[in-house]
């Protein structure tokens, strides 16, 4: 760039019409070529722009900042406790369900199957009574399986509808 | 965002935080701690981060608005600031006083005197090269506004280096 051009760009640039692009050409030219005569304090003032632009922290803040932050990082301890009681959820979650599949299990064939477990009690109403309190006991105590618990008891519920209707057609039938 | 995404994207930025703090509020030490204090501060903040588009200029509002309230509270407690250490040291000896060093000096005078907008438009766009809308968004103007005023500084700036001869000193 000849004076010429930067004399104009320097008009632009006093008239707000520079991009930054430009406004970094001038402090380039300013910082690496000889000053023109009658632009001296043009130079000096994109000096200090350049100068300002260098000012800089001490060279241990971030250190200082990211040992201060790593301080604070017992957060990162209690994220390790956080993370625990999604796995305990987790494992309340399989206790209902491998209850629900013992429950089914036990309810399949609630009278009269030589399959079932007859080993505690004679009466399979019995056996089945004494697995839903079993397993109501269970989700009492595991607060997150409150919600399976609930599709438990409807699962019973219709298991219970469907054992009377068997019953019914069974009389009918004999 | 964890602590690598913040030295990554957040902290980067500190030197220009530290520049604008310190041109508002003239002190070195004051603006070394106010960066300090708004990294932390962003730092507890990081879950909003994700939906701050423009991140840089969210932390410069910030470093802004802490300048200011610091500024402020030392003001009103009486207690003076020194501005001299706001302005950059090129590295003479102590025994030597160079024209440079007046006509630098006078420059840094001239531009603390304007009106605080301009000031900070100066020093948001000539000397830490944001763009206008970038400009906008830290201060909270619109474009328009940030065009004509950083204009009407360069005109008064222009027209004060008229009154300053070769050595820095006004002319008589």
């Amino acid at each position: 760039m000849d004076t010429n051009d930067l004399k104009l760009l320097l008009e632009r640039y006093w008239d707000g019409q520079t991009s930054r692009k430009e406004e970094d050409q001038l402090k380039a030219w300013f910082l690496n070529n000889p000053t023109p005569e009658g632009l001296e304090n043009e130079a000096q003032l994109f000096t200090y722009y350049s100068n300002q632009g260098k000012i800089s922290l001490s060279n241990d803040f971030e250190s200082r900042v990211i040992d201060q932050l790593r301080e604070e990082e017992p957060v990162s301890n209690s994220a390790k406790t956080i993370a625990f009681w999604p796995l305990l959820t987790n494992w309340k979650v399989a206790a209902v369900i491998s209850g629900i599949v013992v429950a089914s299990f036990v309810l399949k064939n609630p009278f009269g199957s030589s399959t079932q477990m007859t080993d505690t009690y004679d009466n399979p109403q019995d056996a089945y009574e004494a697995t839903k309190a079993i397993l109501l006991t269970i989700s009492t105590s595991m607060n997150k399986g409150k919600k399976h618990t609930q599709q438990l008891m409807k699962f019973s519920e219709a298991q219970d509808i469907i054992s009377e209707v068997n019953v019914k057609s069974n009389k009918e039938g004999s | 965002m964890d602590l690598e995404v913040f030295q990554n994207e957040v902290l980067p930025g500190k030197n220009k935080y530290f520049r604008y703090s310190q041109s508002i509020t003239g002190n070195r030490e004051l603006s070394e701690d106010i960066v300090q204090e708004v990294l932390l501060k962003i730092w507890d903040k990081r879950s909003e981060l994700g939906d701050v588009l423009n991140k840089e200029a969210w932390c410069m509002r910030m470093i802004r608005n802490l300048s200011i309230d610091k500024l402020r509270v030392k003001a009103n407690q009486g207690e003076s600031l020194d501005k001299a250490s706001n302005f950059y040291d090129p590295g003479p000896s102590p025994m030597e006083v160079t024209v440079n060093n007046e006509f630098q000096h006078s420059i840094g005078e001239m531009i603390n005197k304007l009106p605080d907008t301009q000031k900070e438009i100066v020093q948001l766009r000539d000397i830490q090269g944001y763009s206008y809308k970038e400009i906008s968004e830290v201060l909270s103007l619109d474009l328009n506004t940030v065009k004509v005023t950083l204009f009407r500084a360069r005109k008064r700036l222009r027209e004060q280096l008229k009154t300053i001869n070769i050595y820095g000193y006004e002319r008589p």
